[in-house]
């Protein structure tokens, strides 16, 4: 049996320290001695009565010697029952005392264990894992307080708590729901044990108990243990496993920030990468029209090249040069592309841009069918909107046949516009590369400069967007934009280019 | 007489190759992935096989892989726009007889294949060191 703090107070207050909450193992031990010295002074004075009663006589009192001894004998008896009370109440408490103190140099060796794991770690691999943390840190929790399974939910980088680690036959939703007992914890900042209501929300029997892990006068996260069906906890159990939870939450915050620095530097490096990788791609890409195009050019300039050959490799110059020049557009597109940021963005009418583009295309012998509403505003830059929508148009008539479709509409908090063609689609395995810089499939000689779809990627992303490409019902490739909406949807005529100037003035 | 196997995914390369190396007086034939090439070099005999290394279905490095085993195989030059000298050295030691990077002279290629194909085996292996040893960087 643990003890529990209320075995404590009980036994502080029969003993005789009401001033204490949690006595010290000394205020006990002077309040043993202070019983001792009263005993003692009593006892000898009653035993002294008692001598005296025994050697002088008392004719004619209002009581008999006998009766006057009895007496004495009755308060001595009664006076050594309440001295032997006491002191097997100050002895329980010492021994609750001592457990507890055990109990907190077992909690500090766990502790230390822990910093010197994680100082071990830091200088060996330089490296700090918030999972690793996490996962020592809860488990240490169980284990010190016998529980069955636990959770722990930290924080993310938008400020709400999530459950990160679990233990044990854990639920994922385990007391987050509003009001559960995760949330009373994080919204409080106190340690609570669990009551009936949450054993009935989450359908589990048995005790459980949450405390926070507190930064900075700030909730950090959640330590949540639970123990089995016929388990409890105590007060005392929900105080050890706070003060575990107080030392555990810096160990806990060193390493959660660590891991945003650590994937911040991943990210930059990985950005890093991709570019020296990007600039390899692109040299490479530049070559082969080269390769072509001064291959060309040398074989010309042989006296004995059979004349019929000349117009082809004419041709040939002519297309790799057109290729080339189309390339080098597409890389300074990109650039432009990733240079875009929040001030160029502003609201668009989607579905006019849509519009623009497709008669575009229809001018350009390129049929276009499209469907869109009115008025669709987004928050984007009206050029990157054209040129995502001319490079998915162009890739339709490239990969597909017959009349290429787009469609624009406002789904809930987004806006989107599909082009749809009818060609061979793109296999599920070449999906996740389709938007990669020169990822051309398995098509040989690609005809693109394989940067259109990449581009179309940085563009949408760079104004908040996102692209998938998805199996057309029926047959073909189904590419989709999504950019965050702006605005209600407006049917046609109802919305005009003034109202869109109003939006902006209001958004603003 | 000599025969070339050419194997590029760009059909303009291959068709300009073509015209060269005939003019020059080979015999070519045309592949445009790996695993066409491997084909055709198991059912016919070729004396040179120039070899693209960044290809669909099967990349250059994946002939080369096919040919390690084979001792009666047609002695290969990598043509490829990968110029970096670890990827020569890749080449090399997969048992490629010479590196040529895009751009090129197709003429220049041409006198090339001649002296791959006239060397001895030990010639070949001389020839194949000098070319490893011009490399600098070598580091994967």
């Amino acid at each position: 049996m643990k003890p529990g703090s209320a075995d404590l107070a009980r036994e502080a207050r029969v003993a005789g320290l009401r001033r204490y909450v949690t006595p010290s193992l000394e205020a006990v031990e002077s309040r043993r001695a202070q019983l001792w010295v009263v005993a003692f002074v009593v006892m000898g004075g009653l035993s002294g009565g008692m001598l005296l009663l025994t050697s002088t006589t008392h004719p004619g009192g209002p009581f008999s010697t006998n009766a006057l001894r009895l007496a004495l004998v009755g308060v001595s008896v009664a006076f050594g029952c309440y001295v032997m009370e006491k002191e097997i109440h100050l002895r329980r408490l010492t021994r609750l005392l001592v457990d507890e103190r055990v109990l907190a140099a077992a909690l500090s060796n766990r502790l230390d264990e822990m910093r010197q794991l994680s100082l071990k770690e830091s200088a060996v691999n330089a490296d700090l894992h918030l999972d690793q943390t996490a996962a020592v840190v809860l488990d240490s929790a169980i284990e010190l307080l016998g529980g069955v399974s636990g959770a722990m939910y930290l924080r993310d980088s938008d400020g709400v708590l999530r459950l990160h680690t679990t233990r044990g036959p854990e639920s994922p939703a385990a007391g987050a729901s509003t009001g559960g007992l995760v949330a009373r914890v994080a919204g409080s900042g106190d340690a609570l044990l669990g009551d009936d209501d949450d054993a009935v929300a989450e359908a589990t029997a048995g005790a459980v108990m949450a405390v926070p892990l507190t930064r900075d006068g700030g909730v950090d996260g959640v330590l949540l243990v639970r123990r089995g069906a016929d388990g409890t906890f105590s007060e005392y159990d929900l105080r050890v496993l706070a003060r575990f939870a107080e030392h555990s939450a810096s160990a806990v915050a060193h390493a959660a920030l660590y891991e945003g620095e650590r994937r911040q530097v991943e990210e930059l490096v990985e950005r890093d990468r991709a570019k020296s990788s990007f600039v390899a791609m692109v040299s490479h890409e530049l070559k082969a029209p080269l390769a072509a195009i001064i291959g060309a050019t040398k074989t010309l300039q042989r006296p004995d090249l059979p004349p019929e050959h000349v117009a082809g490799f004419l041709e040939m110059i002519e297309k790799q040069g057109e290729r080339l020049a189309r390339l080098v557009e597409d890389v300074l597109e990109l650039r432009r592309a990733e240079g875009i940021g929040a001030p160029e963005v502003r609201p668009v009418d989607l579905a006019a841009v849509t519009r623009s583009v497709c008669q575009l295309s229809r001018a350009g012998g390129r049929p276009v069918e499209l469907r869109a509403p009115g008025v669709v505003v987004v928050n984007a830059d009206p050029e990157a909107l054209e040129q995502i929508l001319l490079n998915l148009i162009e890739n339709a008539f490239i990969h597909g046949w017959g009349t290429v479709e787009v469609e624009v509409a406002r789904e809930a908090d987004t806006v989107r516009v599909s082009v749809l063609d009818r060609g061979a689609g793109v296999a599920p395995e070449e999906r996740a590369r389709v938007f990669d810089p020169f990822a051309r499939g398995s098509q040989v000689g690609g005809r693109g400069s394989g940067l259109g779809l990449y581009l179309v990627k940085t563009l949408a992303e760079a104004q908040g967007g996102t692209v998938t490409v998805s199996e057309r019902p029926g047959g073909g490739a189904d590419f989709t934009v999504r950019l965050p909406a702006l605005g209600a949807t407006a049917e046609a005529g109802h919305m005009t280019g003034a109202d869109v100037e109003a939006t902006v003035g209001v958004q603003r | 007489m000599t025969r070339v196997l050419i194997v590029d995914d760009e059909p303009d390369i291959l068709l300009m190759l073509r015209v060269n190396l005939e003019a020059d007086g080979f015999e070519t034939a045309l592949a445009a992935d790996g695993e066409t090439a491997l084909r055709r070099i198991e059912e016919e005999r070729f004396d040179v096989v120039l070899l693209d290394v960044m290809m669909p279905v099967m990349d250059g490095w994946g002939v080369l892989q096919g040919l390690s085993n084979d001792p009666a195989a047609p002695r290969v030059i990598v043509v490829s726009a990968k110029s970096a000298d670890r990827d020569v050295a890749r080449a090399l030691q997969a048992g490629a007889a010479d590196y040529v990077t895009k751009p090129f002279s197709p003429v220049d290629l041409s006198d090339l294949i001649e002296k791959v194909v006239g060397y001895s085996p030990e010639q070949l292996a001389a020839h194949r060191s000098a070319r490893m040893g011009r490399l600098t960087d070598v580091s994967a």
